[in-house]
């Protein structure tokens, strides 16, 4: 008998409002979940281990989103990437699709539509797997 | 983001397409494009051929005209087909692998219910319609359309007046609590717009309440350090009518309407009507 792993998940955003709403949820879902608020946090614990699905702000000090998903994908091509932004424009989507993410969310959203998402972006990372 | 857009067959209506796309251009919104027809036997019978059809279909290609690039969050369905479910009709705009859906979706039944039993069901986080203007503020013939659907939503509304580009958005806030929906909303229309934000505090009689000057400096330093340019003014309440009518030619009135919000009392349901009707700006109700 195999177990399946739970899909690992890090969320990064500066509000920890975000974390603490989402967190819940996710756990309630099956998922295993890593909150950070601070951007250097995260970036070190990538740096330990790779994560199946990335939630990230943009707008952050230090470190800022694009910089860290950026690194992010480069460390592990097969994380799927969600960016979340209370600061949408045109050219913060075009440029996070450029760097690879599987979607742009703006705030605010509902629950239920970034559950949505990370559940395709699970399809999509879970097809990928068993195609390799 | 979900932005559900209510429309009509008026030209106010078509007139809001561009300030949509624009929004969505922006937020990568999942977006529905609303129609209400009158329900039961005023309604007749209903197909691809029904005149609304050709209008919505009409909008939804001057939506879609707006994404030119290659980057367009909507791949757009070719093939028109409707389909029909309990009622409402449906009408994909982009196909299955598009990273943002539009759909057209048509109800019946009495116009205010319609579009906000739409918004619970889509869960949509922001309700989008023009009207008839300034002073005259109809949709679909009814007078009080948009104030009762700005009033009643849970979600936040957004009345659409004139294609005019905000140059300040001015928030009305007068309680201790808002939703990190509002404030976040708030965010997304002074990026887009690259507009200045100013706070407006409500006074009365004994000043400003103690827990809201609290919540006001705490959201001020916020959207400060978020790089948006934004200060607080005070307002008495007695002058705060006349003040929004000044400032409202060229920014965007918006208000914080919670739960306990005095502003339910100070722009009770006729003054709602009066500022949604009256406005030149457009006015956004914050939820």
């Amino acid at each position: 008998m195999t177990i399946e792993q739970k899909t690992s998940i890090l969320i990064l955003d500066d509000e920890p409002i975000v974390s603490k709403r989402l967190k819940p949820s996710l756990d309630k879902n099956g998922y295993e979940v890593e909150t950070f608020v601070r951007s250097v946090d995260a970036l070190s614990r990538i740096r330990e281990r790779d994560f199946d699905i990335i939630i990230t702000d943009l707008k952050m000090e230090g470190v800022n989103g694009m910089e860290f998903l950026t690194e992010a994908k480069r460390r592990s091509p097969s994380t799927e990437v969600i960016v979340i932004t209370g600061f949408a424009t045109m050219e913060t989507a075009k440029q996070s699709f450029s760097k690879g993410v599987f979607d742009f969310l703006a705030k605010p959203f509902k629950l239920g539509e970034i559950l949505e998402v990370i559940r395709k972006a699970d399809i999509k990372r879970k097809e990928k797997v068993a195609a390799a | 983001m979900r932005i559900l857009v209510a429309l009509d067959e008026h030209s106010y209506s078509a007139g809001i397409i561009n300030s949509v796309a624009r929004l969505a251009a922006n937020t990568w919104a999942d977006v529905t494009l609303l129609g209400v027809r009158p329900g039961g036997a005023a309604g007749g019978t209903f197909s691809m051929n029904h005149p609304l059809v050709n209008t919505f279909l009409g909008y939804k290609d001057d939506f879609l005209g707006q994404f030119a690039d290659s980057y367009s969050p909507y791949t757009r369905q070719e093939q028109v087909a409707i389909g029909e479910n309990n009622g409402i009709w449906e009408i994909p705009g982009t196909t299955d692998n598009s990273r943002k859906e539009l759909k057209i979706r048509i109800r019946s039944g009495n116009p205010d219910r319609e579009i906000l039993e739409e918004a619970r069901l889509t869960e949509s986080d922001l309700i989008v319609l023009g009207c008839s203007g300034a002073g005259d503020c109809q949709w679909q013939g009814l007078l009080n359309l948009p104030e009762k659907v700005a009033k009643d939503a849970s979600c936040s509304v957004m009345v659409i007046k004139e294609e005019r580009i905000p140059k300040k958005i001015i928030c009305c806030m007068d309680q201790p609590s808002v939703t990190q929906a509002s404030v976040e909303m708030i965010n997304q229309i002074v990026t887009i717009n690259e507009a200045d934000l100013e706070i407006i505090g409500l006074t009365g009689p004994k000043g400003l309440k103690e827990e809201v000057e609290r919540q006001m400096d705490g959201i001020l330093r916020y959207y400060m350090a978020q790089q948006i340019n934004a200060w607080v003014k005070l307002v008495d309440m007695g002058a705060l009518e006349e003040y929004v009518a000044q400032v409202s030619r060229d920014g965007m009135i918006a208000l914080w309407m919670g739960k306990k919000s005095m502003l339910q009392k100070i722009f009770n349901r006729d003054l709602v009507g009066k500022l949604v009707t009256q406005a030149h700006s457009s006015v956004l109700i914050l939820r």
